[in-house]
């Protein structure tokens, strides 16, 4: 390899964080990526546009869903915060994974989907994986306060889905 | 952010602050029985609430089966 120019060290640093950075947050991870290798691996990972899969955000939770007020209010919740995701498509589905929930119940791990029963009507949550141990139990999940509980310190990834219900 | 009666509730992975309220979530203390520790969203300080009732699930018994069994949408 050819050494022919010099560089700013600390200038070629911030502007490789800051494409990390760009392809974390569109790829929905805070992993430590290594140039060059974990960069074309996590952009060849992100769903390209016009359909398909999205990831749209990343929540953490602080504290317990039960416990907040909104009781296993998983449709407060959604209706809120996560709607504006949705945009105006008639065929959006949000799909929700949910990982380090040490909920007690057998709500180990829980991930479901929703989505809008018309375009500006709150959401419904259709389906709901319990995850306990190793096996799925699927709920039909429109009532709210059984729909699954959330631990502090869970991590909600939210991904967009245009098209019909997979399910 | 997602705030709550003045209380956060979650942090979205784009939020500035992120990684200073994951760090305070550490340190979140056990909840005693009755009450639950929740976040100040103004000064970011663990605050000692009561917990509101429990929820009346009204769960219809055909919705109960559906759950145990795994029933159709």
């Amino acid at each position: 390899m050819a050494v022919d120019k010099l560089v700013d060290s600390t200038q070629l640093d911030a502007d490789l964080t800051s494409v990390a950075d760009a392809i974390r947050t569109k790829g929905g991870t805070s992993a430590q990526l290594a140039f060059p290798a974990d960069f074309v691996s996590a952009i060849n990972a992100i769903s390209g546009g016009g359909g398909g899969l999205e990831h749209v955000a990343q929540y953490t939770t602080t504290a317990d869903a039960k416990t907040t007020g909104t009781g296993g209010n998983t449709l407060d919740f959604w209706n809120s915060y996560m709607q504006p995701n949705v945009g105006t498509s008639e065929k959006v589905v949000l799909f929700a994974i949910v990982t380090n929930n040490t909920a007690t119940g057998g709500y180990a791990r829980v991930c479901f989907l929703l989505k809008s029963p018309d375009l500006v009507g709150s959401m419904k949550l259709v389906r709901t994986y319990f995850r306990s141990d190793s096996q799925y139990n699927v709920a039909n999940s429109t009532a709210s306060n059984y729909d699954f509980f959330t631990s502090a310190g869970s991590v909600i990834d939210v991904y967009r889905f245009e098209g019909d219900l997979p399910v | 952010m997602i705030i709550q009666n003045g209380y956060i509730i979650a942090v979205e992975s784009k939020d500035a602050n992120k990684d200073e309220i994951l760090e305070r979530l550490k340190s979140k203390p056990a909840d005693p029985d009755g009450y639950h520790y929740l976040l100040n969203a103004e000064n970011f300080e663990w605050e000692l609430v009561e917990l509101p009732p429990e929820p009346d699930p009204e769960i219809e018994d055909s919705e109960a089966l559906d759950i145990i069994f795994g029933g159709a949408e």
